[in-house]
Order: C-alpha cells, then sequence, then structure tokens
C-alpha cells in the first residue's frame, strides 16, 4: 500500500512514516501543500494522510484541489482539534476518517488497512502495543 | 452649597461606589433632607407671612374697638362737661349779680340748675372782692373767701374756668367750673359750680360698663381724675407713664410691668384732661396668642408629617435601590463568572491543542524507538532492548495518558450541528444508569428516577447529554461514597413550555461554599486521587453550549443538588 503522510511538522511525519515503512508499507511524506501536490502530479498513492492546520496551503484549501484533482483518492484527516474548524466530514465523500493527534498507532494502522485493505506485500508484527 | 449637594448626590448614586449599606444610608439622608427641606422652607416662609398679615389684621381688629371707645368717650364726656359748662355760662349771662344775689333767687336758679342736669353739688357766687356772698349746696361755704386764688384770677382773665379734680375745702374729689361776669355798669362777680366726678364716671362709659376695658381721665401730671379699676382712685397718681396725648385719639401698645397693654388716649379738648382707655392682660391679646399656638401646632405637626412621609418614604425608595443594584451586581458577578468559564475554556482548548503536537512527536518517536528494537532484524544487543523497552512503553503509557486529558479538555469544544436529534431523557438517564447501575448497587445507594410521562423528547446531542449524566450520576456516587443509606433522586418536570428541568439530588457529604464557588473550573477536583478535575467543567460547557443552564446547590454533610435545565430544541452556541 502506498501512503502519502502531509504535516508540516518534520519531527512528527519523519518517524511515522519510517513506522509504516518497517512494517512493510510504502509510506512518503511531504511537509507542505506545494510538496504534496507535486508528489500527487507525479504519482498518487492509494491512500492520503492530511493534516489539516499547516501554514501556507491548509486543509480546506488543499481538499478543494485534491477533490478536482483526484476525486476518489481515499483521505485520512489529522488535526489537533477533535474536530477540524470549518471541515464537515458528510460533504467530502472521499474523507474516511478524521483522527485527532497524537495518534494511537494500532488504531491508525486498523483504519489504513480499513481504507484500502493490504495488497499483501506486508504482514503486521505481533507485540507492538502502541 | 448647592454645588456640595450636587457632588455629594452623583457621588451617593455612582454604583460603583459600592455596595455598603453605610452608602445606601448616607444616600437616604441626603435625600431624605432635601426632600424635607424642599417642603418645609415654603412652608415656613408662608408661615411667617401669613403670620406678619394676620398679626397686623388682629391688631387692627383690636385697636379699631379701643379707638372708638375712646372717641366715643371724649365725645359724651366733652357733651357733658360742654353742657354743663353751657348752662352755667347761660346762667351767668341771664342774670345779674343783683339779680342772683338773693339767697331765695339763688337757690331758685341751683334748684332748676339740678333738676334738669345731674352732677351739680353747690354753686356759689363770688363777687369782685374774691368772696363768697351767696351758697347753694351741702357745705356750709358762705362767705368763703377766694381771693387770689388761681382759678378765680383765671376766671376773671380768661372769662371762664374749668378746674381738674381735687379735693379742696370739701374733701371730695370734684371739679369746678367758673364763668366771670363784667356787667355794663361795672360789676364783677363770678358765678361758681362744683361737679361730683361719679357723673363724670358715667359719662366716661357711654356703652356702658366693660369689663375688659378700662376708661378713667387723668391729667397732664398723670393724676387719676375718675377712680380706675384697675390703677386706684381719683386723684392717686397712674401707675403708667402714658406717651404724649394729641388732640386725635390714638391707640400705643405698652408693657407694663411685662403685661401687654393696649392704650387709647384723647386730650379732651379745652382742658388738661385725658381720656385713657386701657385693655389688658391676656384678655386683650387672647385672639392673638390663640392665633400663635393655633400656627405653631399647624407647622409643627406639618413638618412631623413631612419629616414621617419623607423617611419612610425615601427609606422604601433606598431600598427599592439598594435591591435593584443588588440584583445588578448578582447578574453582573454572573455574567463575569461565566465569562471567567468560558474564557478558561478557550484557554484550555488552546493550550490542550498546542499540547497535541508535541505530544504527537513524543508518541511517534517513542513508537518509532520501540519499532526499531522490536521489528528491526536483531544486532545483537538484545538485553538493551529488553531494557529499553519498558522505558519506551512508559513513555508511552504517560503520552497517552496526556493524550486523554487534552482530549477531554478539547471534547467539548466540538462542534454538533450534525448530532442533534431528538432524545428521550428517561432512555438517556437509563443508559446512564446502566453504566453506574451495578457500582450503585454494589454501595446499596437507591436510585429513584421520577420523570413524568408528559416530558417532551429534547433536540439535543445524544453522547454529549448522556455525558452530562454520567458525570452527575458518578459525581453523586462518589459523594455517596462510604455512606449509609445513601440515596439518589432524579426528578424532571417541564419548567416552561421551552425548557425542561431535571433535579439530581443526592444526600451525601456535600460541598464547602469554596468548593462551590468552583465547581465549574477545570482541575478542580475534590477526588484528588481518581478525578481529573474535568467533569464538571465540561459538563457545565457541554449544558451552556445546548443552551441549557446548570446551578448547583448544596449543603456540607446535607447533600447537593444539581438542577439541569435543557431546551427542548438546542440551540447549539458554537465555541470552536
Amino acid at each position: 500500500m502506498d501512503i502519502l503522510l502531509v504535516d508540516d511538522e518534520l519531527d512528527f511525519i519523519e518517524p511515522l512514516a519510517q513506522r509504516l515503512r518497517l512494517r512493510g508499507y510504502k509510506a512518503r511524506f511531504a511537509t507542505n501543500g506545494e510538496a504534496l501536490l507535486d508528489q500527487l502530479a507525479k504519482s498518487p498513492p492509494d491512500v492520503l494522510v492530511l493534516d489539516w492546520g499547516m501554514p501556507g496551503l491548509s486543509g480546506p484549501i488543499l481538499l478543494e484541489r485534491i477533490h478536482t484533482g483526484w476525486p476518489t483518492l481515499p483521505l485520512v484527516i489529522l488535526s489537533g482539534y477533535n474536530t477540524p474548524k470549518g471541515l464537515r466530514q458528510e460533504n467530502w465523500p472521499q474523507i474516511r476518517e478524521v483522527l485527532t493527534k497524537p495518534l494511537h498507532f494500532n488504531g491508525f494502522l486498523e483504519i489504513l488497512e480499513g481504507v484500502c485493505p493490504s495488497r499483501g506485500n506486508t504482514v503486521p508484527q505481533q507485540g507492538d502495543n502502541a | 452649597m448647592f454645588c456640595k449637594i450636587r457632588q455629594q448626590l452623583a457621588r451617593l448614586l455612582d454604583i460603583s461606589e459600592g455596595l455598603s449599606p453605610a452608602h445606601y444610608r448616607a444616600l437616604r439622608r441626603l435625600m431624605t433632607f432635601l426632600m424635607v427641606s424642599v417642603s418645609v422652607t415654603p412652608l415656613l416662609v408662608l408661615s411667617a407671612f401669613s403670620h406678619i398679615q394676620y398679626s397686623r389684621m388682629v391688631e387692627q381688629e383690636l385697636e379699631a374697638p379701643l379707638d372708638t371707645l375712646a372717641r366715643k368717650s371724649r365725645a359724651s364726656l366733652e357733651l357733658f362737661l360742654g353742657e354743663r359748662f353751657s348752662t352755667v355760662s347761660f346762667i351767668a349771662h341771664a342774670h345779674s349779680f343783683a339779680s342772683l344775689n338773693h339767697p331765695d333767687a339763688f337757690r331758685r336758679v341751683f334748684l332748676a340748675l339740678t333738676s334738669e342736669f345731674h352732677g351739680f353739688v353747690d354753686m356759689g357766687l363770688v363777687n369782685a372782692e374774691g368772696h363768697q356772698v351767696d351758697y347753694v349746696g351741702p357745705y356750709q361755704l358762705k362767705g368763703a373767701d377766694y381771693a387770689g386764688q388761681p382759678w378765680l384770677r383765671e376766671a376773671e382773665i380768661k372769662g371762664r374756668y374749668i378746674s381738674n379734680v381735687f379735693l379742696g375745702l370739701r374733701d371730695f374729689p370734684h371739679m369746678v367750673m367758673a364763668v366771670h361776669r363784667l356787667e355794663a355798669d361795672g360789676t364783677r362777680w363770678t358765678l361758681r359750680v362744683t361737679i361730683d366726678i361719679s357723673q363724670l364716671e358715667k359719662a366716661l362709659m357711654p356703652t356702658g360698663p366693660d369689663r375688659e376695658t378700662d376708661v378713667f381721665l387723668c391729667d397732664g401730671n398723670n393724676i387719676l381724675q375718675t377712680n380706675s379699676r384697675l390703677y386706684g382712685k381719683a386723684l392717686e397718681k397712674l401707675p403708667l407713664s402714658l406717651p404724649p396725648v394729641g388732640l386725635e385719639p390714638a391707640v400705643h401698645h405698652l408693657n407694663a410691668d411685662g403685661q401687654q397693654l393696649l392704650v387709647g388716649t384723647a386730650l379732651l379738648s379745652g382742658t388738661d384732661l385725658r381720656l385713657v382707655a386701657v385693655k389688658s392682660g391676656p384678655e386683650a391679646l387672647r385672639p392673638w396668642t390663640s392665633l400663635q399656638s393655633e400656627l405653631i401646632l399647624v407647622l409643627c405637626g406639618g413638618i412631623v408629617i413631612i419629616v414621617l412621609v419623607s423617611h419612610f418614604l425615601m427609606k422604601a425608595l433606598v431600598a427599592r435601590l439598594q435591591a435593584a443594584d443588588e440584583h445588578r451586581a448578582a447578574i453582573t458577578a454572573q455574567m463575569e463568572h461565566q465569562h471567567k468559564l468560558s474564557s478558561i475554556g478557550r484557554l484550555a482548548a488552546g493550550v490542550a491543542h498546542e499540547i497535541n503536537n508535541p505530544l504527537a512527536v513524543i508518541l511517534e518517536k517513542a513508537g518509532l524507538a520501540q519499532d526499531i528494537l522490536r521489528l528491526s532484524p536483531s544486532n545483537g544487543n538484545q538485553p538493551q532492548a529488553d531494557s529499553l523497552l519498558p522505558l519506551l512503553d512508559g513513555i508511552e503509557r504517560t503520552v497517552l495518558r496526556a493524550r486523554n486529558i487534552t482530549r477531554r479538555l478539547l471534547g467539548f469544544s466540538r462542534r454538533m450541528e450534525a448530532s442533534c436529534q431528538p432524545l428521550r431523557l428517561e432512555q438517556i438517564i437509563a443508559e446512564s444508569l446502566d453504566f453506574l447501575g451495578n457500582e450503585a448497587a454494589h454501595r446499596g445507594v437507591e436510585i429513584t428516577v421520577r420523570l413524568p410521562e408528559n416530558l417532551p423528547d429534547v433536540v439535543s446531542d445524544q453522547s454529549q447529554l448522556q455525558q452530562v449524566f454520567l458525570n452527575l450520576l458518578g459525581n453523586a456516587l462518589d459523594a455517596l461514597e462510604g455512606q449509609q443509606a445513601g440515596r439518589i433522586e432524579i426528578d424532571g418536570k417541564l419548567s416552561d413550555t421551552e425548557t425542561v428541568l431535571i433535579t439530581v439530588r443526592d444526600n451525601g457529604k456535600g460541598m464547602s461554599p469554596e468548593m462551590l464557588r468552583h465547581i465549574f473550573e477545570p482541575f478542580y477536583s475534590s477526588k484528588r486521587e481518581k478525578g481529573t478535575g474535568l467533569g464538571m467543567f465540561i459538563t457545565y460547557a457541554i449544558i451552556r453550549r445546548l443552551g441549557g443552564d446548570i446551578v448547583v446547590h448544596s449543603q456540607q454533610d446535607a447533600g447537593t443538588t444539581v438542577h439541569v435545565s435543557l431546551p427542548v430544541h438546542a440551540q447549539v452556541i458554537s465555541e470552536a
């Protein structure tokens, strides 16, 4: 599964991507909206994990662009708040889940698997109690 | 003065001065003073004015009768004396010395005189040498020698003489009239009559005896000429010092030995005699003093009534003012409290959000470290990995604990437009009780739910409402910890068509007023060992956001009552 992570906090997104890779996912990340759009243009992922509150191009604008360019791309929104400001999840069918940081990693994995069932190249490891 | 009062009033009416009872007492005193002075001043001015007017009128009323009496008496006296003098003069001129100088003829003339006029005592004929050659009367005065006497000389010079009252040879008070004649043949003689003053006294009172007024005659030396009721017999000295007397009657106010006197005087024309009419004592001034006392009574009564009415009016008014101020202060305090709580809420949410990002970083890094130790191919450092993993677990657990707190803090700032639905409160409460029922049964707490059948569904957020009731019931259970016969009662009613009131009451240990004051603040917990101190904070925030209200009453060792009012249709107030 190809996962694209977007968050302006490198210290957060880099370890997250690494943890996913350790589990056999193809995980890449971008730290701002422009980089995200570049990567999307190059090769769209199976699922996009997007931080809602970023400086510059932030959640609402990016959501519009993504919806225009990739209307079927499954999205998982991350937010510092329980519910992101200005987001009505029901208006955006491609949003599969809204999660609050800090993430419960196992729950996050389950959601990713639910969004896009693993294509068999990974085996989640035992003993991960995070 | 006015400036000062205005400043004082402005200061007292300024609410920021505070709500101390002394402040309102001062305000009441000032307003009462103003009202009393504004009402009493015109009253006093009016009273003084009418007092002056009326006293003038009363004075005139008192003086007029005395003046009239003096005039009448004078006229009557003048008439009395004039008549007698004219008669004597007529006799003198109608007869010659020769024709009178016979005892029989002289007696006949005297008899004719006394038959017409009262008051003649005797009559004498005095020749040019001053010898009384003829005399008719009760005394033996024939042959008396008047030569050189002042009255005779005055009669000889002026042709007539009227004496003052004197005792003389007769030894009783009388007055003398004399007419001097110079006949054609050169014979000079004088006709002299004596008048009894008792007749004079009758003439003094033409309107009859008057109990209030004393009328008498006195001469230029203040010697009484007639008997006075008040000041002694005739020929005694008058103890009053009379003002100068003119021909015109005049009324004077005299003060004799501390007694107010009203004195009318008039000079009898052609004599040195003054007529004096005296009205004295309390009798004379009774109308005046009675008026004064009535006026003072009315004035004092009026002032007393004004003071009383002002006092009670201002008391009531200031009490109302005080109540209004206190009400306003209470509302302001409540608003400030709500404002404070909402500020705290925003602050808490902001802090929670800001902390969430670093927490996420810590969590991911710790997670990654665990992953590296567990998932990477073993590099032979297994013992180190075994000792590191529990540490990383500890970091992760701690972060998750912190995450729970921030999540709860953020919980109530969630927007809920989508989640409002019609809810049966019975069901919500029953579900909440399901969670806690076991614990309640275990502790022997009796829970009673009394919700009326007609309680309407409320349109609200199910999970949030459930959280509210879980919090409230959980708190009630905790308050009942270790208590025998613990009871929780849940009542519901429709307080008006748009509001449902739910009351949760326990008979637990209650709260101190201090605790009650801070109950809705975050991290303020009575359950130090188990609570986060966020329960009531979140409960309050949820209920406020659902458009409801929550009020807590509590008494230490008696129990706590929580009133939750919820709108039937929640108007969600967004704070996000």
